[in-house]
């Protein structure tokens, strides 16, 4: 007997949930074309909402694109943990190996490596442009150089004594740390990231506030229209769904027009950028936005959109009747 | 389908809108509720669209009693039920299709199957030619018959009117009521709150008559002449 029910109940439960999510998907599909109507029915001031969206968080994705080249001017300029010992042009390579090993000794040097006279004006060859010149010279005026890897996570004091020692050594004449001035650029790039970092959030705020408002404005405007929904019996989530979904829409529309904004900049920037490589020897190339932030940008917004319209429209619609 | 039993209604300051009225209708019933203005006629009928609730007495539609409904299943309630107004409540920006269209898209009606019941609750009020007009285009008899076939469209088993001929000349206002009664001829619960004595008279249904908000009398319809 019990059995039997359950048998009979099964169809209609299944069938019923089906319904509901037919019901659902309808309501959805509904929703979010009558908000795209709306939106589409005054233009001017969609487009005005999704400017100033769009604009506040261009900003970020500008700031976030000269500091990602900043940094790829420095690093084409020299790794920060790399220290040039330059010797006595009358050392031979035997030598040379010799101050290597014992180098290599120290327990706060990680690797040294042994660049050749030759190696050292091939290199200058190919990175700084001057080929022809060198082609001219008669014999190589390079001396042997030591490239020193410092064991990482030392501090900046027990880098500075170490170089000290480097320049007494016998055989040294000369030692190049990239060091400070790396340092410094790697401090104001962290100083920089942490200003865009903060600056996203800020504008990310701003952005959450616009279309909090613009649909606050909205909800107040159609409290009319609440009301009769209300009368012939909508319920609030469905009530609220089209707003939430104007939301969505101003904030993935504000997304894609501030990648398009940074990749008018992009643009702008690419040319210059390459003139001034040129100048460096084109050792260094642009470093465009990456994919994923151009896709992450627009979705991240459609987010806010969506948020800022659930915040406002939470509180507005308790108001109604 | 309909039960008030002793129902009262005080208002904060109060006012009593209505006292102690006992009534019911029948499934498939037409009935006037009638009485002069502030007797307590749209008080009446806004406690079955739960937009008001009794402070006195027990309201029942269709064996539920609406003073237990909470606030989450008036939605469901109000689909059960079609209301009219005087002033029509019609959304100005959207076409007459699309007015009629919001109680199905509300219920969750697919899209298919939206067009066809528009257009055939459209072609009963006498408005398919005004589908896509908005409701500014139509005439104040027009929009009426706009608001009763938003009413109408979702099949509710009871239809209630409060003063639905309130805004028409007496010739619109005889038409507008014949619609009702078509309704009732098909199996609809009816309840239409009105002041118009004579119009209620024409109609030959049975009159419930409330004074300062009590019933005063309820007239069977073989008793009107």
């Amino acid at each position: 007997m019990n059995e039997a029910v359950r048998e009979n109940r099964k169809p209609v439960t299944a069938r019923a949930r089906a319904g509901g999510f037919n019901a659902w998907r309808e309501h959805h599909g509904w929703s979010m074309a009558a908000s795209f109507r709306r939106l589409a029915s005054r233009p001017l001031g969609t487009a005005l909402t999704v400017a100033v969206m769009g604009f506040a968080m261009s900003l970020p994705l500008a700031f976030f694109l000269l500091l990602a080249n900043v940094q790829r001017i420095g690093d084409s300029l020299g790794k920060a943990d790399t220290i040039s010992v330059f010797l006595k042009g009358t050392l031979a390579a035997p030598n040379a190996q010799q101050l290597a090993d014992i180098l290599r000794e120290r327990r706060d040097i990680g690797a040294v490596e042994v660049v050749t006279p030759k190696e050292g004006l091939d290199e200058m060859a190919r990175a700084q442009g001057f080929a022809g010149a060198i082609a001219d010279l008669d014999n190589n005026p390079l001396p042997f150089v030591l490239k020193v890897h410092p064991k990482p996570g030392l501090t900046a004091d027990q880098v500075g004594k170490m170089v000290q020692e480097l320049r007494d050594m016998g055989g040294v004449d000369m030692v190049q740390d990239n060091g400070g001035w790396r340092a410094r650029l790697d401090a104001l790039v962290g100083v920089g990231t942490r200003a865009v970092t903060v600056l996203a959030v800020l504008l990310g705020i701003a952005a959450l506030l616009v279309v909090g408002n613009t649909i606050r404005v909205d909800i107040q405007g159609r409290a009319a229209e609440i009301g009769v929904l209300l009368l012939i019996g909508a319920s609030r989530p469905f009530i609220r769904r089209p707003y939430l979904y104007a939301g969505l829409w101003y904030g993935l529309f504000a997304g894609i027009l501030a990648v398009v904004l940074a990749l008018g900049l992009q643009a702008a920037l690419a040319g210059p950028v390459a003139r001034l490589a040129d100048a460096y020897g084109g050792s260094m190339d642009f470093g465009g936005l990456p994919a994923w932030l151009l896709l992450a940008v627009p979705l991240l917004s459609a987010f806010l959109g969506w948020l800022g319209a659930r915040l406002v429209s939470a509180r507005q619609l308790r108001k109604a009747p | 389908m309909i039960r008030f039993d002793q129902v009262g209604k005080r208002y904060e300051g109060g006012h009593e809108a209505l006292a102690d009225v006992s009534f019911g209708v029948e499934a498939g019933e037409m009935a006037f509720v009638t009485g002069h203005s502030g007797a307590g006629k749209s008080t009446l009928l806004k406690m079955l669209g739960l937009i008001e609730r009794p402070t006195h007495g027990i309201v029942m539609f269709d064996g539920q009693s609406l003073a237990q409904a909470r606030t989450g299943d008036i939605p469901r309630l109000r689909r059960r039920i079609g209301m009219v107004f005087q002033d029509h409540r019609l959304l100005m920006d959207r076409t007459a299709f699309a007015n009629v269209e919001l109680p199905l898209v509300i219920a969750g009606v697919p899209a298919a199957d939206r067009g066809k019941r528009v257009r055939a609750a459209l072609e009963k009020v006498g408005l398919l030619p005004n589908e896509k007009h908005l409701p500014s285009a139509l005439s104040t008899g027009e929009q009426q018959r706009l608001g009763i076939a938003r009413a109408i469209v979702g099949k509710p088993t009871l239809l209630i009117a409060d003063e639905p001929t309130g805004n028409l000349d007496p010739q619109l206002a005889v038409e507008i009521m014949g619609l009702f009664a078509e309704f009732q001829s098909v199996g609809t619960t009816v309840l239409i709150a009105s002041h118009d004595l004579m119009l209620i008279k024409k109609m030959r249904k049975r009159v419930v008559v409330l004074d300062h908000g009590r019933l005063v009398a309820d007239i069977p319809a073989s008793e009107i002449v």
